[in-house]
């Protein structure tokens, strides 16, 4: 079980840092509006967006995190998988951006054009990402621990064995 | 005893599921970093097109007077370039023009047969609905020193779907004539190269306006991140200056500026579109600012003013040109 001294520090860490890296992407496009001179609110639909969502995230983050770190022994695989977890939600966020908005623009216009909103398609990319986030911390732990019921499981075993 | 009451000693799965972690951390911090920079330099959130209606035919082009917009690199149809858009129809409510110079660049983001309506009809709407005509120097497309066929097949449907008569031609509209180059590496240093500088010299030559400006992509004079464009300045830069043009207008690069007068020739890059790259100036630079703009100039007999708009309606630069003496 991790110490409650290094409790705090870590939750913050990997909760702060999901929020960031899903924050990222639309303070970059609004900081690219505003320096080429559209100042206001230019892009701060996105930023609202992508900050309630982080939020959320780094709240479901923080809260499982907390329960698994306090409740179960053997913590390196929580840990090891929310890593896992926080590189595939990082790499999501920007990369689906990039290849969704970059390689299929004719089909946005299209739907922008029919009255669509942006800000559709912004909330699911974002949906997607963390979705592909939580596939993998939960493939991960299966992984490090296929046979048992969770990630204390294997703590316990080696505690009966004894 | 567990494992960690025996120290931190980890299995062999959890081993590798950390040196994935691990290593995917690092591979994303650079990825990200990369991603970042070009999400800076790209407008790819579509945008909804201005809606303004203008009141068509409102400019008054005399034989002393003229007012033209010109605009380079709008072609993603984002946001950031309907904001420009917009304000380009803002400004010919204010101050009307019959002729929009397109600097080049009019599609990103796919081939301009699929890609026409959204990045060119669509930001243009309230202008073409206006009735205002549209003239190009046609952008990229030079890879090499050959142009390839995808290259040509790009081209022609560019130059069919914007009604333009060559690679290279030169229009008048009042107290001035134009001259619209492809300032491409083929187009240049190419097979055909010397017939299109040929063309220059002589339409320059036998050219009777008062005011001579030029219009091409690729910029001779540049402080951004593309620069100067080597094959331009021994071949094109002689003849503009023998022939004593008065202004150069360029695009590629993704900001604005302007050069002091170099040789008597003031060369402008309106590159900011649609998108914003970095720009440090030079000693020829009397300004230069990484701005989302578009140009609106005036001519009015032996004075043309010029002026750079940003996407809010603020002046990013004026300037003011006299004609050449001797011309009228």
């Amino acid at each position: 079980m991790i110490s409650r001294r290094l409790l705090g520090p870590a939750l913050a860490a990997f909760a702060l840092l999901d929020l960031a890296i899903i924050v990222a992407p639309s303070l970059v496009l609004a900081g690219a509006a505003q320096k080429g001179g559209l100042v206001g609110a230019h892009g701060l639909d996105l930023v609202v967006a992508s900050s309630v969502l982080g939020s959320s995230h780094a709240a479901l983050v923080w809260i499982r995190l907390r329960r698994q770190l306090l409740r179960y022994a053997d913590t390196a695989d929580v840990l090891i998988a929310t890593l896992n977890a926080t590189v595939v939600v990082a790499l999501a966020t920007t990369m689906l951006l990039l290849v969704v908005l970059g390689g299929f623009a004719p089909q946005h216009a299209v739907l922008v054009n029919r009255g669509w909103p942006v800000l559709g398609l912004w909330i699911g990319m974002h949906l997607v990402a963390m979705a592909l986030a939580e596939v993998t911390r939960s493939l991960v732990l299966r992984w490090l621990d296929p046979h048992g019921n969770g990630p204390s499981s294997r703590a316990v075993r080696a505690e009966m064995h004894r | 005893m567990t494992r960690q009451e025996a120290g931190l000693r980890l299995s062999r799965r959890q081993l590798l599921a950390a040196g994935l972690g691990l290593t995917g951390t690092a591979v994303t911090g650079a990825a990200l970093n990369r991603a970042w920079w070009l999400l800076s330099r790209e407008d790819l959130i579509p945008g909804a097109a201005p809606t303004l209606q203008l009141e068509p035919h409102r400019w008054q082009t005399e034989p002393d007077r003229l007012t033209v917009a010109a605009i380079g690199d709008s072609g993603s149809g984002g946001r950031q370039a309907m904001a420009v858009a917009e304000q380009r129809a803002l400004s010919y409510r204010r101050r009307p023009f019959g002729l929009v110079s397109l600097l080049g660049d009019i599609c990103y983001y796919g081939p301009i047969r699929r890609r026409f309506d959204d990045a060119f009809a669509r930001p243009m709407s309230p202008l073409i609905n206006a009735g205002v005509d549209f003239e190009l120097a046609i952008g990229n497309h030079d890879g090499g020193l050959f142009f390839d066929d995808l290259a040509l097949a790009e081209i022609e449907d560019t130059l069919e779907l914007l009604g333009t008569p060559g690679r290279y031609f030169t229009s008048t509209h009042g107290p001035a004539d134009f001259f619209y180059l492809d300032s491409s590496k083929p187009a240049i240093l190419g097979p055909d190269g010397a017939l299109q500088l040929e063309w220059l010299d002589d339409t320059l030559g036998s050219a009777t306006s008062q005011w001579r400006i030029v219009a091409l992509h690729h910029p001779i004079y540049s402080s951004g991140s593309h620069g100067p464009t080597p094959h331009l300045d021994g071949l094109v830069e002689p003849i503009l200056q023998r022939h004593r043009v008065d202004l150069v207008l360029a695009g590629h690069d993704h900001h604005y500026e302007r050069t002091v007068p170099v040789d008597g020739v003031t060369y402008v890059v309106s590159g900011g579109g649609c998108k914003t790259t970095p720009v440090t100036p030079q000693p020829y630079t009397a300004v230069a600012e990484s701005a989302l703009q578009f140009m609106h100039i005036d001519i009015d007999g032996d004075r043309l003013t010029g002026r750079s708009i940003g996407p809010t309606g603020r002046l990013v630069d004026r300037f003011e040109l006299r004609a050449r003496e001797g011309r009228r």
